[in-house]
């Protein structure tokens, strides 16, 4: 009959920890249960399992381990953290709820082996038409405004349909938004000299920005104070949007033409900046202070846009990068083979998905690209034929992946049809609601 | 006494480590069980005096000395859909018994009324003999089959009713029920048309061409766990299936009869059941694709139209001229139970609702099984003979009516507290007629 054990940490120092019990005394089917943080974990051995240990899913004890392995079999519910009351922060406590309330979903399965892609009209369609997309909390998906003269939404049923804007440009006025605190989509400034926002009742406004350059700014990341921090392409310094709307700057340790497109909030609260052709990774910690790391590969136009996985690492999107490239909740750099590469721009922007595959939207790819979550990467089938077509993309609550038309005449879905999509709640979480 | 905690890593079965291997002696009211089974965590709790049926899932009494002693499941963790076309569905049925749990914690969850709500709304199109059964899509649209209707019909989630146009239409029977395939396609059961028709998830609607058309030749279809479609046998005198990438063939069946079978099933093993209306004996389909009969405790011409997957495993079939209900049990027992209400044509067509209850579609008075097995009727707002055949869950929990000789689209509110998801209500245990 199999032993009970009991445990307050997953792993660590403390004598208390599930993997400090000595795997010695082990054998298959012993359960431990403890309450960490207020969560609840039923974990049971696996005597032969020898999987990878990743502190949560598996954990394998200090000492005399052999094979033998922790595997996570329940949790209580976890907890959504809020994405402005700087919750989020370096001690990972919040993030190592979200990912309990994340696996939920990744581990309760789908209908199908396979995603279904399927495709929709649009209202309004041209060349550059729009790049990113922004989850309203109605349920919402609004296009940001790169060339077209009006937004464009699809309500949470499907509906979609245009609406003014106050601000156009002939050129590339935005790319990419966020969702602030208040509920407003900030649009990211790419070419516009002006600020723009779409209020959660469906007002547009504009306002004025502190600084403003050609190719400024492509994509952005709500931190966990609240602030809208938008992501350096050109612009030699940062510029941020506070919760109560005052807009400041404030200084880069790295810049350069084309450096960053898109951005990540880390599970530890620090916003990552996506290299494109920046030979360094830059990124701004809770506190505000601004840093750079090395990279383990750098091209130009190598990456476009980031994905928080559902362990906490962040993976960059290959744009012409022949390989993918990660950073793990420690800071651990890494890279990993792609199976599709493509020298015109592979893909831009990625979308987790519920069962905790990321999806690398394809941009001038004629296949859809996806790594999951055991690390598996692979490919398959889209209607479209090669070309740029779509800029980023988004998840809904009922589990369907929008894929951000920039020139692409027809909307374009992958329905996950999981068993357990992320809420409305979660999908707007700053950790994946933005480009 | 102070009460004690066990352990165990089987169920049932009598096993040295099973919950049902526990003595009963020794037991004591509030005494707890804690164990994991193919990676899925439960609770339970021993109720000394409960004399409940033992299920082996939400009740689990002692092999040995249990009385009145009975394990009463409290917590369990998520469970798991199974994906439908990978062969995950099998015999050992450990994709079944994570799928259960994930089916009772909706069940479990509660419902905001002790009784359902039921409404109408307009439809765009009807006629005589329209729509005979209904499929859910991917984005959550509710399409019905077109069986004398000339034009497709569908109900948005958020109930926006549509009409689409058709490729193939003929004035009688063209099809009668349909299967959403892992695609996305929704293929629609040829029972007068010579050509297949589907409809994409983009909602492209094309025809492809059959081995075997006959009159009345298919009435419903189930999705095996490999992805094959197979169409269920009416008048057909061979078996016929499309294959995960649209392949179309045929295969012998062991029984067949004019009127045989009206629907299918599919089985928490992977078996495909065919619901037997005029056929005198069962006929299943193996997931290596093995076809058998088997027998039936009651029969008569018409019996059963259509069948439904209890989240127990129990496939109910859907009673038509039947006056008793008839189901078989996941390890193959084939019972009958009363019925409240019957009359000849009574229910085409059932759904399993997110509380566990079963619905029978009906054409002029509601009747239920809950879960607990209690048969029940409840008043509808609109009848009329013939009313609907089929119906669809959605993932709000509404359970929408298919209508065939209705003038108006009839819908039972659940009221769920926790709804079956998209990806659960597209599952091929549920989706399809």
């Amino acid at each position: 009959m199999p032993d009970f054990y009991g445990f307050r940490a997953l792993t660590g120092v403390d004598a208390g920890a599930l993997s400090a019990i000595d795997g010695a005394g082990l054998v298959d089917k012993d359960m431990a249960f403890g309450s960490v943080d207020g969560i609840h974990y039923v974990y049971m051995l696996d005597d032969d399992s020898g999987l990878t240990s990743d502190g949560f899913r598996v954990v394998e004890p200090d000492s005399n381990a052999g094979t033998k392995r922790w595997i996570l079999c329940h949790s209580s519910d976890g907890l959504l953290p809020c994405g402005d009351n700087s919750t989020i922060s370096d001690d990972l406590v919040a993030w190592n709820k979200f990912r309990v309330l994340l696996n939920h979903s990744v581990e309760t399965g789908t209908t199908y082996s396979n995603d279904i892609v399927s495709t929709y009209p649009l209202v309004y369609t041209r060349g550059n038409a729009y790049q990113g997309g922004v989850l309203s909390p109605n349920g919402d998906i609004h296009f940001i405004p790169d060339y077209a003269v009006v937004g464009q939404k699809i309500s949470a049923f499907g509906v979609v349909s245009t609406y003014s804007l106050v601000y156009t440009m002939a050129n590339a006025a935005y790319y990419g938004g966020v969702l602030s605190p208040n509920g407003d989509i900030h649009f990211v400034p790419l070419y516009a000299t002006v600020g723009q926002k779409i209020s959660s009742s469906g007002v547009v406004s504009t306002y004025s920005l502190v600084y403003t350059l050609d190719w400024g700014y492509y994509g952005g990341v709500l931190s966990p104070n609240g602030d809208t921090h938008f992501v350096p392409r050109q612009a030699t310094v940062g510029q941020k949007v506070s919760a109560s709307g005052v807009v400041s700057t404030y200084s880069l340790v790295y810049t350069g033409g084309n450096a960053y497109l898109g951005g990540v909030l880390a599970s530890n609260g620090d916003i990552h900046f996506v290299p494109y052709t920046a030979t360094v990774g830059q990124k701004v910690s809770v506190s505000g202070v601004v840093s750079t790391y090395s990279l383990v590969y750098t091209d130009n136009t190598a990456y476009f846009g980031g994905v928080l996985a559902s362990n906490g690492d962040i993976h960059f999107v290959p744009y012409t990068a022949t390989v993918g490239q990660k950073v793990s909740v420690s800071g651990v750099v890494s890279t990993y083979s792609l199976t599709y590469t493509y020298m015109f721009g592979t893909s831009s922007g990625g979308v987790l998905a519920p069962n905790g595959d990321i999806h690398f939207i394809p941009n001038a790819a004629d296949v859809g690209q996806k790594v999951s979550v055991s690390g598996v990467v692979s490919t398959y089938a889209f209607v479209f034929s090669i070309g740029g077509k779509y800029r980023g993309g988004l998840l809904t609550p009922n589990g369907d992946i929008h894929l951000i038309p920039y020139g692409g005449t027809v909307g374009h879905k992958i329905s996950t049809l999981s068993a357990k999509p992320f809420s409305l709640g979660v999908c707007c979480s700053p950790f994946f609601n933005k480009f | 006494m102070a009460n004690t905690i066990y352990a165990f890593a089987s169920l049932t079965g009598g096993g040295t480590d099973s919950l049902d291997a526990i003595d009963g002696t020794g037991l004591l009211d509030l005494d707890m069980a804690k164990g994991v089974v193919a990676g899925i965590n439960y609770d339970y709790v021993l109720d000394e005096d409960s004399g409940l049926e033992d299920d082996g899932f939400r009740v689990i009494a002692p092999d040995t000395n249990g009385g009145n002693k009975r394990w009463i499941l409290r917590n369990s963790s998520d469970g798991l859909l199974p994906c439908g076309d990978n062969s995950t569905i099998s015999d050992d049925l450990v994709a079944w018994n994570k799928f259960r749990v994930l089916l009772n914690h909706s069940i479990e969850a509660g419902t905001t009324f002790s009784k359902d709500i039921v409404s109408t709304y307009p439809l765009v199109y009807t006629r005589n003999d329209a729509y005979f059964g209904g499929v859910l899509s991917p984005n959550g649209d509710v399409h019905f089959v077109p069986n004398f209707a000339v034009v497709g019909q569908k109900i948005s989630l958020s109930g926006v009713v549509s009409t689409y146009s058709l490729v193939y239409t003929i004035s009688s029977g063209a099809y009668q029920g349909g299967v959403l395939s892992l695609n996305g396609d929704i293929y629609f059961a040829p029972c007068l048309a010579t050509v297949g028709q589907k409809i994409s998830a983009s909602g492209v609607v094309s025809t492809y061409s059959l081995v075997y058309t006959t009159l009345l030749g298919y009435r419903g279809g189930v999705l095996a766990p490999n992805g094959d479609i197979y169409f269920a046998p009416n008048w057909a005198a061979v078996g016929q299936k499309i294959s995960a990438s649209g392949v179309v063939s045929t295969y012998s069946l062991v029984y067949t009869e004019l009127g045989a079978y009206n629907g299918g099933v599919l089985a928490p093993n992977g078996d495909i059941h065919f619901v037997p209306a005029s056929a005198t004996v069962g006929q299943k389909i193996s997931s290596s694709g093995v076809v058998s009969t088997y027998s039936l405790v009651y029969t008569v011409a018409g019996a059963y139209f259509g069948g439904v997957l209890a989240p127990n495993g129990d496939i109910h079939f859907v009673p038509n001229a039947a006056t008793v209900g008839q189901k078989i049990s996941s390890s193959g027992v084939v019972s009958t139970y009363s019925l409240v209400y019957t009359v000849a044509g009574a229910y085409f067509g059932g759904v399993l609702a997110p509380n566990g209850d079963i619905h029978f579609i009906p054409a002029t008075v509601g009747q239920k099984i809950s879960s607990s097995g209690v048969v029940s009727t409840y008043s509808l707002v609109y009848t009329v003979d013939s009313a609907y055949y089929g119906g669809v869950l959605l993932p709000n929990g509404d359970i929408h009516f298919v209508p065939y000789a209705a003038n108006k689209g009839q819908v039972i509110s659940t009221m769920s507290a926790k709804p079956l998801s998209l990806g659960v209500c597209c599952s091929a245990f549920f989706n399809k007629f």
